[in-house]
């Protein structure tokens, strides 16, 4: 500290200080221009606060035609809606619409985010209701239950439900702060707890196995859902069908027209779930015993019991009409001792023959002739699906798309699935076709999801789909949804015709194609509907171990268990831009802090850490000195700035600052390096290590603060 | 005694640069130090004015231990030892003036007596009309004077000069040595010269001072020393002395 009685080394400690206030002011200023600059895009992406209600992106290209068709249906609506043109952001045309007082209720504004989905291109929205709150992340059946209790908070106007968030509309912006600890209070202080019982039954296309299999899992469920009475809030599954639903619709369907095969063992013979039974089928001969099956011939597998006989499916071949037949063990691939007389009922058959039961005749016609419609359109989508570039991906990767593409018809009534179901069928057919002879055997082979693909053993599949037959199937549909409006006007023979075209394709369903599209409905379902899955609200302070608890000791078994948060609350989408703005401004300030801290090192601080090596500094001393000069610095900087990076808090920004002095230190001489003769002629003169600093060392150094300061107070100009 | 060299030793590490050195000069005398690169005599020079330190023995400036001041005293011993070095050691963005002035000006001499001295030292070495000029605008004689003349400005007891004519073009040198021999005959400061110009050690030195591997081998009057040839560094320089 001696050295501080020197004028030259006064000033460097002013210096630094000096660089730390116009550093701060620097950082702040230039982060502060930014936010301007953010702010007036905000704006002109927003609007006033308050001005516009909703914010509708639509993709780029379908900017023109979006904007007429968003006019049209929106002002069909209300005459006093106003929709203007917004900026252009990231590929998106957005739409800023403004709502006249009256729609500023619930359902209006429901009824205006369905209507959304008609416009061409539409790519989402967003509520710019002011003042608003949003409740995310919520489960279906949970945000409706947030969206009620939150509709009946005080100073709450509308609570409007979209995706898995509530948007909930305030009377006046005081009631912000209460109405947020409300539904804070609503969602973070409770939780969403799954329940699974894995193994909960096997997957049967038989109605009466998966009935029988579905009673054992039934009485599980009900154990577990006594036992957790206690524990939960409200137990939401049953409120709303999952998304998965229309799959177990589908997989309903699938099973009601799959052949049903009943043995009834011989005396003393006792059939094993998984056991393989081979039938004469439609082949001309019966099984040969000691010989590999036929191809012909039918190969089933046992999948449950009821009574004392054995329930079964097809997994290779077609039952085609239903008849009575000895089945054989299948030993090691070859046909064995008789095991019992089985018992064919193809319920398809029956369909195809008379339209009888459980067909699609006992249903609605309107909603026949809508959901034919419907089903035409999709299937021009699954048509794309099998088009000769998607030949190119990997068959599970199309049955993934294919599920999804199915899934996506929520709520969808029975009616709907069995043409979805001719769909799919219609498509896996190809898909087997395609795949070659062995993936018949595949179709049978442990329900995993690429049953369908029966991957062709070696060689590239080479996939060619009969996009032409598809195209029939879906000119079939048109023509049933024509023939069924002609209905009204009293044409039935139309009726019949397509109905019976219809029939025929299900008919031509194969049983095995049946039972390898039940495998992959499980598979992609996740083994939904073999596995009984349940959802709890519950309060947050149980455990996800107190349900287990609870679980096993009520229904004797393990379950898993899933425990998450309930919802965030979150500021509106313009608080929440605010917000990021306000981030961008930190961080904006912390880079430019550490490129002050950076500047002053190399510029100032180098020069003289060079050259404190040379008037014998020990190295160790000009480390240290260096490393504390940028904590000092950057630190110093960060803090009246205030900057904030998101990976760097102000401890952080010491450390990363006394780094940054660190290496300037030890690479001092290659940033500024020092003559050091002019520093040993300035000794052998007398002269203070101060007086060297000042006349001689900073002056040849790099321009920077300290030498700029340096010049008033040096001898030599 | 105006310098007093009593017995220093000195080691960078394992190689030994000094091992024992003694040597005197006395006020207003002239001495030459002579011996092969390598010796130890710029160390020695460095050590005298405290440039470097050593491991043993003792340098007296006016009868006081060098080794024993403070950070103060050794400035106030530095600006009575001018030191002229081989490269000259100019601060390249002053002018000639300044470069003389630097030393006076910071060493609390008042301006107008600063100025009064610096130009009569550039008048010594016959630079009166370059002050304006930058160091990079000289030739090497002239840097060389200069850098005697910012020595010279302080008014020193002693001067080190360590080899100044060595990095001059040979035409240059002349004009050098013939400053610093105007220079010993006014006695006005004691000189501790390192040369190899023999004919100027036998003209205007005092005393030559031979060293060898670090320790003083022979020393007497000029002709005395090189008529003796006492050892081998003294016939090397005879030798040069009658070619
Ligand atoms: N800074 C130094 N570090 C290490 N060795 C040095 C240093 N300066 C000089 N030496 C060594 O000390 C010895 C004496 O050097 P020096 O005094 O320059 O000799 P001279 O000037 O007589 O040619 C030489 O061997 C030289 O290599
Ligand atoms: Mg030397």
């Amino acid at each position: 500290m001696s050295l501080l009685r020197e004028p030259f080394w006064r000033e460097y400690v002013f210096v630094v200080a000096l660089t730390i206030i116009l550093g701060a002011g620097c950082a702040a200023g230039t982060a502060r221009a930014l936010d301007a600059a953010l702010g007036e895009a905000a704006h002109s992406l927003l609007g006033e606060a308050g001005q516009y209600d909703l914010i509708v992106h639509v993709r780029q290209d379908y900017r023109e035609v979006a904007g007429r068709e968003l006019q049209r249906l929106l002002v069909d609506l209300d005459p006093e809606v106003r929709v203007v043109p917004g900026v252009i952001v990231a590929g998106n045309a957005n739409f800023l619409v403004e709502l006249p007082d009256n729609l500023l209720k619930q359902d209006a504004l429901e009824d205006v985010a369905a209507r959304l989905e008609d416009v061409p291109g539409f790519n989402g929205y967003t509520w710019l209701l002011e003042p608003s709150l949003s409740v995310s992340g919520l489960q279906p059946a949970l945000r409706d239950l947030v969206a009620r209790e939150a509709a009946s908070l005080p100073g709450v106007r509308a609570a409007v439900r979209g995706g898995s968030s509530v948007t909930v509309l305030l009377e006046h912006i005081e009631y912000r702060e209460q109405v947020a600890a409300a539904l804070r209070e609503l969602v973070e202080r409770r939780q969403v707890v799954e329940v699974r019982l894995p193994g909960g039954g096997a997957s049967a296309p038989d109605q009466a196995t998966t009935e029988a299999t579905d009673e054992a899992a039934g009485s599980a469920v009900e154990a577990v859902r006594a036992a957790l009475a206690p524990l939960a809030i409200a137990e939401l599954t049953a409120e709303e069908p999952g998304p998965g639903s229309s799959l177990t619709a589908l997989r309903g369907l699938l099973a009601s027209l799959a052949t049903r095969v009943r043995v009834q063992p011989l005396p003393e013979t006792s059939l094993q779930i998984g056991d393989r039974l081979v039938l004469q089928g439609s082949a001309p001969s019966p099984p040969g015993p000691g010989e590999p099956p036929g191809p012909e011939h039918l190969i089933v597998e046992v999948v449950g019991r009821r009574g004392g006989e054995a329930l079964g499916w097809i997994v290779q071949g077609d039952a085609g009409q239903g008849t009575v037949q000895t089945a054989f063990r299948l030993v090691n691939g070859a046909v064995g001792p008789p095991a019992g007389q089985a018992v064919l009922e193809s319920p398809r058959w029956a369909l195809a023959q008379g339209l009888t039961g459980d067909g699609p005749v006992g249903q609605e016609l309107e909603q026949l002739a809508q959901i034919a419609r419907e089903t035409a359109d999709r299937l021009g989508d699954l048509t794309a699906l099998v088009a000769p570039e998607a030949a190119q991906e990997a068959i599970e990767q199309r049955a993934e798309r294919l599920a999804r593409a199915l899934r996506a018809g929520d709520g969808a009534s029975a009616v709907r699935e069995t043409l979805l179901g001719v769909a799919l069928s219609v498509l896996t057919r190809k898909l087997q076709e395609a795949g070659g002879a062995g993936a018949m055997d595949g179709a049978g082979a442990g329900g995993n999801a690429t049953v369908a693909g029966g991957a062709p053993t070696g060689g590239r599949l080479a996939l060619r789909f009969d996009v032409e037959k598809l195209e029939q199937l879906r000119q079939s549909l048109m023509s049933l949804a024509d023939a069924v409006e002609a209905l009204k006007d009293g044409a039935a023979g139309e009726l019949l015709a397509g109905l019976v075209d219809v029939q025929q394709l299900v008919g031509n369903l194969r049983d095995d194609e049946i039972t390898g599209l039940l495998r992959l409905v499980d598979g992609v379902a996740g083994g939904e509907g073999a596995e009984p899955r349940l959802v709890f609200l519950v309060d947050d302070r149980v455990t996800a171990a107190d349900i287990e608890e609870a679980i096993r000791r009520a229904a004797g078994r393990d379950a898993v268990v899933v425990a998450a948060r309930a919802g965030v609350v979150n500021p509106s989408a313009r608080s929440l831009l605010i917000e990021l703005l306000a981030d961008v401004r930190r961080s904006i300030a912390g880079i430019v802090a550490v490129l002050v801290a950076g500047a002053a090192l190399v510029l100032d601080h180098a020069t003289v850490l060079a050259a404190l090596r040379r008037l014998e500094v020990p190295p160790a001393t000009a480390n240290a000195l260096g490393a504390g000069l940028g904590a000092v610095l950057l630190g110093g900087v960060w803090s009246l700035s205030g900057a904030e990076l998101p990976f760097l808090g102000p401890a952080g920004a010491l450390a990363a600052g006394a780094a940054l002095g660190l290496v300037t230190a030890l690479l001092a001489d290659r940033l500024s390096p020092v003559r050091v003769e002019e520093i040993v002629a300035g000794q052998s003169l007398g002269l203070t290590n101060g007086q060297i600093m000042r006349e001689i060392v900073v002056p040849a150094g790099r321009p920077g603060l300290l030498s700029l300061v340096n010049r008033w107070r040096r001898e030599f100009r | 005694m105006l310098l007093h060299v009593d017995g220093v030793h000195k080691r960078y590490g394992r190689r030994v640069a000094l091992a024992g050195v003694s040597l005197t000069v006395a006020p207003g005398e002239t001495v030459a130090l002579m011996g092969p690169s390598g010796c130890g005599k710029s160390t020695l020079l460095r050590c005298i004015n405290r440039l470097t330190r050593w491991d043993a023995g003792e340098i007296y400036f006016d009868s006081a231990p060098v080794g024993a001041m403070g950070p103060d005293e050794v400035r106030r011993l530095r600006r009575q030892i001018g030191f002229v070095f081989q490269h000259f050691h100019l601060i390249e963005r002053l002018t000639v003036l300044d470069n003389v002035l630097l030393g006076l000006v910071l060493g609390g001499v008042p301006k107008e007596e600063a100025l009064e001295r610096a130009r009569a030292a550039l008048a010594r070495v016959h630079l009166a009309g370059e002050e304006r000029l930058y160091p990079a605008q000289l030739s090497g004689g002239q840097r060389q004077r200069v850098a005697i003349a910012r020595a010279l400005a302080l008014e020193p007891r002693l001067m080190l000069l360590d080899e100044p004519t060595a990095a001059l073009d040979p035409i240059l040198v002349g004009e050098v040595l013939d400053v610093m021999e105007e220079l010993a005959r006014t006695r006005s400061t004691g000189m501790l010269v390192v040369t190899h110009e023999v004919r100027f050690a036998m003209r205007v030195a005092d005393r030559v001072v031979l060293m060898d591997a670090g320790t003083v081998v022979d020393e007497g009057p000029p002709e005395e020393v090189f008529r003796r040839c006492r050892s081998r560094i003294a016939q090397s320089y005879a030798r040069l002395l009658v070619s």
